[in-house]
């Protein structure tokens, strides 16, 4: 076993534990912190005792288990098909303006799936854009697209994403040579790609898979939307009138989410060390009279995944703004109405990431600096938290609130909502914690210890600013979550406190159109700069 | 000059008038070769000169802008129509390898192989071919440097292709693996007889594997000739430096011979009047004199070269085998001793 580095400054140690003892008792409050609301998932399920026994096993279980998992396999593999597709034609192949696509086709992750999901109903609505533009044609509009075909459609469009970036990352780092020397030996371009591309790019297609799978598991608004009983509706409809079937119900979910999420780093993508440089120069499989079905499927997964959505929400918007009235009591937009859902929403997400980005960094340097397993079952805590869904960690937040004796101060307060809100995000913040750590050179810190720097001179001289671009990295991701969070927010915002997403969301229930239109509009546009800031832009196989 | 065309009907590969263009850039410029059937030939120029890009094109993996391919009577390319490379019957050996890092050494020599009961006999034949019997079960990433290239070889000779083309095989190895897996590919594909083209940036790579080499610079072919004429006499001045030391001083052309700063040197053929004379270091000779200055030496052990400064400080490179007899400043002479050379126009 290697050695522990030498630990300057800190004089205490604590046999058989690495660092600093003063900064595991700091990372051990905030990982029990985070391990609260699925400890009270837990514990409620306990202390209901025979109630939860019996709705374990109740055909009140059963459907909506059945309903979440059909829908998680459906949609994981659609989006398994269409990620790989797309990954290969854009990497590979002589499709036109693939620069291009390499850009867009991640872009629908800018789409918070509900929006996604009400875009799809806004449209076939009465007098949406769907009526004008297929009734001259002389086509009907289907009357209502929902359950589980509904579901599926938008969760595809919205998520693919999810597998495009790591195939498309995985088949740009393949050196081109393999399969040159594969069609040298008689191959064909199929099957190269079965023999030679699928072998090496198929773990980073079941992770992304993974994740789409946890995704779908997660999902609240749009099976909601489109009348879909998943656990996660039943555990929202169930909460007020039935608790002990709503956490009995959410223990099923948490624990269907982390055996996801555990299956997910057992089987971490692996890459295959490469003999050679990555590439996307060389060969393109000419795709002949394939060219134009390519690009239309290219068109249609990006079309429906973001044009459409957007498309039909500034056109509700937009058509508000002029005041046009068709029929329904509010299709007019007052903008200045916006303005709070738009503060409302800014603080929330400002303040729930700079918590985020302090209360992660005692552990990023646990993990970083000194290791070991403790400090990789504190991690373990913290991005179990992110496999939970939302809608879990508001409801235990919120009943314990309610429940535990003394805490009641922070029941529907916005403490609370974002102390849900660090726990739900807060591994994006310690992933890249750990990178901003990683960067600081220990020799760097005492080189300045030696110049006479004291702990306090070196974090604010050294460390910080060698460290801030990843931290604001970390904060700006959890921003980004923040802002699209529907249902923790719905279950944990204080009385009033209307952010964008919620008003989207009530807006669409009430039929307010024009409304959901321009707030998903502010909302998708501010995303959309941030993922582009923060995740498309420093998208690997773009490099 | 033949106005039809060589199809390649006894086996060579031919390529006619192939021209490539990477966007603006011409990689590959109106290029004719002939590679004969059953013997080595090497590819040899800077980097960037198109020599890969002309490989490709025979590979199929390019298409040509104009031009065409053949070999065996057939035709493999034209800008109309590119037999695609897995049709071809060719291997081909990429500078990295390219060796596929999920299978065993074994399964990557028996990618290009039918499925049968020949087929694990065939692979272990390929592989002690390459000296490398009994890896079949390893992992190409557990491999050096060098058995990765032998895998690579015998993963393209192992079915039986009528053409091999090698891109820099031995690029990325060091220096004296370079040379110890260079002589063995020599003799081996020598021994099998196969139509070969070999592509090196080195002179020396060139010389020990090609029976005739071939000189690219900026996409096109500046000579065609076996090592020893392509050394002895080289068509211009940039090929007569590019494969060897040389020294090109002025010179009046005669008949037999040029009259030069050494002397009177011999021609093969006779120079023009004003011209540019090739001398190899190798081919002067030191005396005891008053004209050069002998300003840098460098001791080899087998044999020596001197830096000499004229009086109007011209400078010539003598190498003269054995230790150094003059020591920087002696002054010394200079005479030519050897074989009759080439003289360039001016």
């Amino acid at each position: 076993m290697l050695r522990a580095p030498a630990v300057i400054g800190a004089t205490k140690r604590v046999a058989g534990i690495r660092g600093p003892l003063w900064l595991w008792v700091v990372a051990l409050i905030i990982a029990a912190l985070f391990a609260v609301p699925v400890g009270y998932l837990v514990v409620r399920n306990i202390t209901e005792g025979s109630a939860t026994l019996d709705v374990l096993f109740s055909r009140e279980i059963a459907a909506p288990l059945v309903n979440t998992l059909v829908l998680a396999v459906a949609v994981s593999a659609a989006t398994a098909a269409v990620g790989t597709l797309l990954a290969w034609l854009t990497m590979r192949t002589d499709l036109p303006l693939r620069g291009a696509w390499r850009v867009i086709c991640p872009l629908p992750l800018v789409l918070p799936s509900f929006v996604a999901g009400a875009a799809l109903l806004a449209a076939i609505s009465p007098g949406g854009l769907a009526e004008e533009v297929l009734n001259p044609l002389g086509f009907g509009v289907p009357a209502r697209i929902e359950g589980f075909w509904g579901s599926f459609a938008v969760l595809v469009a919205v998520s693919y994403p999810y597998v495009y970036l790591p195939a498309a990352a995985r088949i740009g780092g393949l050196p081109p040579s393999l399969e040159e020397a594969s069609r040298m030996l008689g191959e064909g371009g199929l099957g190269t790609f079965r023999r030679i591309v699928w072998p090496q790019v198929r773990s980073a297609v079941q992770a992304g898979t993974l994740l789409v799978f946890l995704y779908v598991v997660s999902e609240f608004g749009v099976v909601k939307l489109m009348g879909y009983e998943t656990l996660s509706t039943n555990v929202f409809v169930n909460r007020l009138y039935n608790a002990p079937l709503a956490f009995a119900l959410g223990l099923i979910l948490a624990v269907v989410a982390l055996a996801v999420a555990g299956l997910e780093r057992t089987s971490a993508s692996r890459s295959l060390a490469q003999l050679a440089p990555g590439g996307t120069r060389g060969r393109r499989v000419a795709l002949g009279p394939w060219k134009a079905p390519a690009t239309l499927a290219a068109v249609i997964a990006v079309g429906s995944g973001l044009l459409a959505p957007v498309l039909v929400l500034a056109w509700w918007g937009f058509r508000g703004l002029a005041g046009e009235g068709s029929g329904f009591d509010r299709t007019s937009v007052d903008v200045s109405a916006l303005g709070g859902p738009v503060l409302n929403t800014v603080i929330a997400a400002v303040v729930t990431a700079a918590v985020a980005v302090v209360v992660v960094l005692p552990l990023a340097y646990l993990t970083t600096r000194y290791g070991g397993r403790a400090a990789g079952a504190v991690h373990t805590v913290v991005a179990g938290s992110f496999a939970v869904p939302g809608l879990l960690i508001a409801l235990a937040v919120v009943f314990m609130a309610l429940k535990v004796p003394g805490l009641g101060f922070l029941y529907l307060s916005l403490p609370l909502l974002v102390f849900a809100y660090v726990v739900h995000f807060g591994v994006q913040a310690l992933r890249s914690a750990e990178v901003g750590v990683a960067t600081v050179d220990r020799r760097l810190e005492e080189a300045a210890q030696m110049l006479g720097a004291g702990r306090l001179r070196r974090l604010l001289r050294i460390e910080a600013p060698l460290m801030a671009p990843a931290l604001a990295a970390g904060g700006g991701l959890v921003l980004l979550s923040t802002m699209k969070e529907l249902p923790a927010t719905l279950l944990a915002a204080p009385v009033g406190f209307e952010t964008l997403a919620t008003r989207i969301w009530n807006a669409e229930e009430d039929g307010f159109l024009a409304d959901m239109g321009m707030a998903s509009v502010i909302l998708v546009a501010v995303s959309a700069v941030l993922t582009w800031l923060l995740v498309i832009r420093n998208a690997e196989h773009l490099r | 000059m033949d106005p039809r065309p060589s199809d390649g009907a006894a086996g060579d590969l031919v390529t006619n008038g192939l021209s490539f263009s990477y966007g603006d850039v011409r990689a590959v410029d109106d290029v004719s070769v002939t590679v004969p059937a059953g013997t080595v030939t090497a590819l040899l120029g800077p980097s960037g000169c198109g020599k890969t890009t002309l490989l490709r094109l025979i590979a199929g993996l390019e298409r040509p802008d104009k031009g065409a391919i053949h070999t065996g009577g057939e035709t493999l390319s034209t800008p109309d129509r590119v037999t695609p490379p897995e049709k071809r019957r060719i291997g081909m050996v990429f500078q990295e390898g390219a060796l596929f890092p999920h299978l065993s050494v074994a399964e990557n020599v028996a990618f290009g192989l039918p499925r049968g009961p020949e087929r694990e006999r065939d692979v272990e034949q390929a592989l002690e071919l390459v000296g490398l019997a009994g890896m079949g079960k390893r992992s190409p990433t557990s491999l050096s440097g060098g058995q990765r290239q032998r895998v690579a070889l015998a993963r393209a000779l192992a079915p039986g292709p009528d053409v091999l083309l090698l891109d820099e095989p031995f690029a990325n190895l060091d220096p004296a693996l370079r040379v110890e897996l260079r002589t063995e590919v020599a003799s081996l594909l020598r021994a099998l007889g196969i139509t070969s083209v070999f592509v090196t940036h080195d002179q020396e790579e060139a010389f020990v594997m090609g029976a005739q080499v071939i000189v690219m610079r900026d996409g096109r072919v500046l000579q065609s000739a076996p090592p020893s004429e392509l050394y002895s006499r080289p068509t211009n001045r940039w090929v007569a430096s590019f494969v060897g030391e040389a020294n090109v001083v002025p010179g009046q052309g005669g008949a037999e011979a040029a009259e030069t700063i050494v002397g009177s040197v011999p021609l093969v053929e006779a120079g023009p009047k004003t011209c540019e004379v090739l001398l190899r270091p190798e081919h002067l000779a030191l005396d005891a004199g008053e004209s050069w200055e002998v300003e840098e030496l460098e001791f080899y052990g087998h044999d020596t070269l001197y830096v000499l400064k004229g009086e109007h400080g011209e400078k010539l490179m003598v190498r003269a085998s054995g230790a150094p007899r003059f020591v920087n400043g002696d002054r010394t002479s200079v005479r030519y001793d050897g074989p009759p050379t080439v003289a360039f126009e001016a």
